[in-house]
């Protein structure tokens, strides 16, 4: 059944992923022109290109959700005798997927810019360029993880309102905004708290100063004070994939008892 | 698909076996030929399957058809059943015609009169 | 046999109350119709037994168990609308409904969409307003579930299309074994088709009745029944 599911929602999605894939190619065509220039442009279109990856999963994710009420097959849908987790889960997988393939080519492109870029400098700059490159290249876990750890939970809140919207008539996507906000802000007054750091910093995965200090090989001054959150603990990622299955529990939880096709 | 045009007042699984009944008499349908099946009854006359069984019921209880186990509806062969039914079917319009010449007002001698040109061709309706 | 009972069951959108208190058992299997003038609550009654929404009182049961969101395996709802994947070719449907509805009969759906003349390789999008209407209740009547529920399977369709979605009703339901509701304006037309009629008023079900002992005792037909009871 599941499979079916995410087959169903893999074809019904290919076409806005393609025209993604289309927009993002255009953008890398520029970054390696650019960077084949030696233009700073390539490093602006960079940033560009990564955050349009903060939003792509939330973009991908609603669209397939409000899909199904804007192409009337909410009734087929709904009547689909498969538990909840299953429609819920088949359409956040297909999604997720084609972030990470995006994601993969995003990376390939960072890193072949990068190259470019750096051969086409003059002796002055190699050390430093190389130093970014170490540095971007040490930190690209990290990047990666925060990246995606946003675009999921970003991704999660929309959905949770677009659901609400679809339990509760006309004022529903307020209460589901509403809730979604008080919830983050709760949530992050928790994640800064030294409760948190006591019960979830424990098995470092990733050490943001060691990182630091391995890709500068110690020569650079850099006066860089690297903040605790620049740590990935294991009992952090565990406790916050608990929570992104949590809330997919909850959206789960909405289709089955709350949101209506009409 | 022709659908039967079913009056308003009487139960359809009434008004099929008059019709199956008048097939029959008519030789339409022959003794002992098979009827078609439920379902595709229920198709050629547009009615619910339901009804259609209903009707080959009612039937096979009037001795009509008989139902072999199996195989499916068949007309009786018995010629007695199918000339008595062919009587009743006859006394039913005869009642009817009755029923109608008195809603009408006409008299017994009128109506025969009446029944006696159109018989002979000389057309009742001018 | 199914048994699907409402009891006290009540459903408002907003402050419009769309049904209002219907207590009722369902005929075991056949086919009923259920008519009623437009917003006399058809629709929303068809939804309840389907599971696609939920009563704000009482309980609507299948078998004992309550309808809800999983209800699909026991009650195929066919909407009015074009609910069909328009992506999806017409194969494609078929495969996708093997896959979701358990118990789907994919022969009978191939069969049937075969007899009504429609290629498998066309995209749904592509389809006319009748083939769709064909299409759907193709898959509808291979769920083989024992209720199914027709939201206005008749209405907005030619002469044609109607006479083939009864035809294909009256062909492929288990008289016997599912129960088949119907909502129509095409009273006339369903009327020769119902086993039962279920006439529904202002949110409520006025009359549930057998519908040749309807006619024995009342000798009239259903649209001249239904105005009586409407007004």
């Amino acid at each position: 059944m599941w499979m079916t599911l995410w087959k169903k929602e893999w074809q019904e999605s290919l076409p806005r992923f393609g025209i993604v894939i289309g927009v993002l190619l255009l953008m890398y065509a520029g970054i390696l022109t650019a960077a084949f220039n030696g233009s700073a442009l390539a490093l602006l279109l960079g940033f560009f290109a990564v955050g349009l990856h903060l939003v792509l999963l939330l973009l991908l994710w609603a669209l397939s959700f409000h899909g199904e009420w804007r192409s009337r097959t909410q009734w087929t849908w709904l009547n689909i005798p498969a538990p909840g987790w299953q429609l819920v889960t088949a359409k956040l997988a297909a999604g997720f997927s084609q972030y990470v393939i995006s994601i993969a080519l995003l990376t390939a492109v960072g890193f072949l810019s990068m190259r470019i870029f750096a051969s086409g400098m003059g002796a002055q700059f190699r050390e430093s360029v190389d130093v970014m490159q170490n540095v971007l290249t040490g930190f690209f876990p990290l990047m990666l993880l925060a990246l995606t750890y946003a675009a999921v939970f970003l991704g999660l809140g929309l959905v949770f309102i677009i659901l609400m919207a679809r339990s509760v008539k006309k004022i529903g996507w307020v209460i589901g905004l509403g809730s979604a906000l008080l919830f983050s802000y709760v949530y992050s007054m928790f994640n800064q708290s030294s409760l948190y750091e006591t019960l979830f910093h424990h098995g470092v995965l990733f050490d943001a100063e060691q990182t630091l200090q391995n890709v500068t090989n110690g020569s650079m001054n850099l006066q860089m004070e690297v903040e605790q959150g620049a740590n990935i603990y294991a009992g952090q990622l565990a406790v916050e994939m608990l929570l992104a299955a949590g809330i997919i529990a909850l959206l789960s939880w909405m289709v089955d008892r709350f949101v209506q096709p009409s | 698909m022709k659908h039967i045009e079913f009056n308003d007042y009487q139960p359809i699984y009434q008004q099929l076996m008059d019709h199956i009944s008048q097939r029959i008499c008519r030789g339409d349908l022959a003794p002992g030929e098979k009827l078609p099946s439920v379902r595709t009854m229920a198709v050629e006359a547009g009615v619910n399957p339901n009804t259609v069984s209903r009707t080959y019921m009612e039937l096979e209880r009037e001795k009509i058809v008989e139902s072999r186990r199996g195989q499916g509806t068949f007309v009786t062969e018995e010629k007695q059943v199918i000339e008595k039914l062919r009587k009743s079917q006859a006394a039913v319009q005869a009642d009817r015609f009755k029923s109608s010449m008195e809603q009408l007002g006409i008299d017994k001698e009128t109506a025969f009169q009446l029944l006696n040109n159109t018989w002979d061709g000389n057309g009742g309706s001018s | 046999m199914t048994n699907v009972s409402c009891r006290n069951v009540s459903k408002k959108y907003g402050r419009k109350e769309a049904l209002h208190s219907v207590d009722l058992t369902l005929p075991e299997n056949g086919i009923a119709g259920i008519i009623g003038p437009n917003g006399s609550g058809k629709s929303t009654f068809l939804k309840l037994i389907s599971g696609l929404i939920r009563p704000d009182s009482g309980t609507v049961k299948i078998n004992g168990t309550e309808t809800g969101r999983k209800s699909g395996s026991e009650a195929a709802y066919l909407s009015e609308e074009d609910s069909l994947y328009d992506f999806m070719t017409v194969g494609k449907t078929i495969a996708f409904s093997a896959g979701v509805y358990p118990g789907f009969d994919r022969e009978l759906a191939h069969t049937l969409v075969e007899e009504m003349k429609l290629n498998e390789k066309d995209k749904v999008k592509h389809l006319s307003r009748g083939n769709k209407a064909r299409l759907k209740l193709a898959v509808t009547m291979a769920r083989k579930t024992p209720v199914l529920c027709l939201d206005e399977p008749l209405s907005g369709m030619d002469p044609l299309v109607r006479e083939d979605i009864l035809r294909l009703i009256v062909t492929h339901l288990d008289v016997e074994h599912q129960l088949c509701l119907i909502t129509s304006h095409e009273v006339k037309e369903l009327e020769p088709f119902l086993d039962h009629v279920l006439i529904m008023h202002d949110g409520q079900v006025v009359v549930d009745r057998n519908v040749e002992e309807l006619k024995e005792t009342e000798r009239k037909s259903l649209i001249e029944m239904l105005r009586e009871v409407t007004g």
